[in-house]
């Protein structure tokens, strides 16, 4: 049993480590204050290889694993968490294709997002399914030899980025999944939601109207799309433990840096015992939630069914996000509390860790669900 | 053009820890990272490799961990990378490395430049450089914020305090840089798997050298650290030094000379 990363992938993480420092964390304060990504950033992602890490070199990936994947979004989620939660759903878009594309459809649409010449995009979710997939209202009528698209979704993450999406909707015998160009005609989005945290994270609405899709474009077999959406979800609990770590880690940097350079009664703050009980429960949760989310990132890579073992890591590593960016705050007190503090940041974004990819609620139905059949 | 970027490995972070019992720093666990104005001239080498053609090899003297900064040099696009690596080479002071790293330069093909951080984040000393383009008989200029090439000239601009000098020599050559010069490209993925993967580090020892083992390291030094250690700190007074502007300029003026600090 090993529990340490090979040279070349701490060669990744030094790396990334250098690019977040040097060129998002100058940026994340801006990047959250107008809730947008500056254009530039695009540019300097794709130049580093980082939207097809973990897919085959023939479709332009880096023929790598979900370990590399881990740890670059671990590292741009600790300068800006906005910026990796943009990397955590581009990724939704090509495993759906790895996991269910003909060749054809490979061929055709991978190269694209793997350069990030194209943002990906997963869109499953509607103003009244939340969770429940019953719900969904969003139609694709066969007609010839196209689908025809009508409905909207609802939070829909780098929904107005150009690129490609994965959309669901119910057809004749179930729902199905189809894989839609953003900028194609009777695709529209609106204007980001202005969120509490992970602002610049492009969260927006869909809304499809007579969006005509060539039959060619169906993922998979029609009627299997709840069971896709299943494990697809599985795959982007990887990526947003990713991101939670990062945050958890940004956290008690933050949380030591204020203890050792306050003062207090002529000392560092860091020699006072309530001081030192937050920092160490901060490093455990954090320590727990980096094994865990190595590990999902391996199991990831094996290729079999990761949905028991993403609903854990993920319930974990957003429960963790948000205890330890608490802890954190307080351990700077009052000026936790201001945006003058990089810490009142990281409070935000670590919230929507409870919600995204599924309700902290719905991670603990699918894991008692394993375990009580 | 062929280009020789010398590289050291420090520690990467501002919280270091002295031994208390050697005095020297501790380095076990301590994460380590190429010295960034040596970062610098390795960016700086590609660049020019990128303008005129050639190869650039990069060489670092250090421990076997060393080897990680030489594949970040490949993986940003050196050609070759050599590490000296030998426990005779230990515990060197700037001449001593000065004299093993030219040991192993004068072993390499023909040159037409030399590029090396103009000092360490550890040592701060800027006199490597210098030391290694005296050995090699090399004409120098350091602390240099631009470069260009033309032909067999090299011109520099040379910082300084007050300004910036216009130098001008005839290749090969030696050049310290600064920091203002450049900013270090970041690999790709790609380029760092690669490195791993595909690129070959040469460890070079004293035998490859053909040097005695008294001539290098700590033997071969012409300086010996004594101690290294933090200056105790106690607790100061504050001193007001009242009156008119004039009147708290000259005395802060007579304090200063009091204590021989002008």
């Amino acid at each position: 049993m090993e529990f340490k990363l090979t040279k070349e992938q701490e060669a990744i993480r030094r790396m990334m480590r250098e690019f977040a420092e040097r060129k998002l964390a100058p940026i994340a304060a801006q990047i959250d204050r107008d809730a947008k990504i500056p254009p530039d950033v695009y540019p300097e992602l794709r130049k580093l290889k980082l939207f097809g890490i973990p897919y085959d070199k023939k479709y332009g990936g880096g023929g790598e694993s979900y370990a590399e994947l881990v740890l670059v979004i671990e590292e741009v989620a600790k300068a800006s968490a906005a910026v990796s939660l943009m990397l955590a759903g581009h990724y939704l878009a090509p495993i759906s294709l790895r996991l269910y594309g003909t060749e054809e459809q490979k061929e055709r649409c991978l190269p694209k997002l793997c350069s990030g010449e194209g943002i990906g995009t997963l869109a499953f979710t509607e103003s009244a399914t939340g969770s429940d997939p019953e719900a969904i209202t969003t139609v694709a009528e066969l007609s010839g030899d196209d689908y025809i698209l009508n409905g909207s979704k609802r939070f829909i993450t780098n929904a107005p980025l150009d690129g490609l999406a994965i959309i669901f909707a119910k057809t004749d015998n179930g729902v199905s999944a189809f894989i839609v160009n953003k900028n194609q005609p009777g695709y529209s989005t609106s204007k980001p939601w202005e969120m509490m945290g992970l602002r610049g994270g492009q969260v927006a609405d869909i809304q499809l109207n007579d969006a005509r899709i060539p039959k060619a474009n169906l993922l998979g077999s029609e009627g299997k799309g709840y069971r896709m959406l299943t494990e697809l979800i599985a795959y982007g609990k990887v990526n947003v433990s990713a991101c939670l770590l990062g945050i958890g880690e940004a956290a008690l940097d933050e949380a030591i840096k204020y203890a050792k350079e306050t003062t207090a009664r002529g000392k560092p703050i860091a020699n006072f015992q309530t001081i030192q009980c937050l920092i160490a429960d901060i490093e455990t949760q954090v320590e727990a939630a980096r094994w865990l989310t190595y590990r999902l990132a391996y199991l990831a890579g094996q290729g079999g069914d990761i949905r028991h073992d993403s609903a854990l890591t993920k319930l974990f590593a957003s429960e963790m996000a948000t205890a330890v960016t608490n802890k954190a705050l307080q351990v700077h007190g009052s000026y936790g509390y201001t945006k003058e503090f990089k810490i009142e940041r990281l409070y935000r974004d670590a919230r929507f860790g409870e919600i995204i990819e599924g309700v902290s609620e719905i991670q603990r139905v699918i894991i008692a669900a394993s375990l009580l059949r | 053009m062929n280009i020789i970027v010398c590289l050291k490995q420090v520690p990467g972070t501002n919280d270091v820890r002295l031994d208390p019992e050697t005095g020297s720093l501790i380095r076990e666990g301590v994460p380590s990272m190429i010295n960034p104005e040596d970062s610098n001239a390795l960016e700086e080498a590609l660049l020019l490799k990128e303008e005129h053609g050639g190869n650039v090899v990069a060489i670092s003297m250090g421990p076997p961990q060393a080897e990680e900064g030489l594949r970040d040099a490949l993986a940003m696009g050196a050609d070759e990378a050599i590490l000296l690596c030998d426990k005779a080479f230990a515990g060197a002071d700037t001449l001593a490395t000065s004299f093993t790293l030219g040991t192993a330069i004068k072993k390499l093909r023909d040159f037409d430049l030399i590029l090396c951080g103009t000092k360490t984040l550890d040592g701060n000393t800027g006199q490597v450089g210098p030391q290694l383009a005296e050995f090699l008989d090399l004409p120098q200029i350091t602390y240099a914020r631009r470069v260009e090439v033309q032909g067999e000239i090299l011109r520099a601009e040379r910082a300084f305090e007050e300004g910036y000098e216009l130098m001008e020599t005839r290749l090969p050559a030696l050049v310290t840089v600064t920091k203002e010069i450049n900013e270090p490209r970041i690999p790709s993925i790609e380029q760092i798997m690669q490195s791993y993967r595909e690129k070959e580090v040469r460890i070079w020892g004293t035998e490859d050298l053909d040097v005695d083992e008294h001539s290098v390291g700590l033997d071969g030094s012409a300086t010996k650290m004594g101690k290294i250690y933090k200056p105790e700190f106690g607790k100061g007074k504050v001193e007001f030094i009242e009156g008119s502007t004039e009147d708290m300029v000259q005395g802060l003026l007579v304090k200063l000379e009091e204590r021989h600090l002008i």
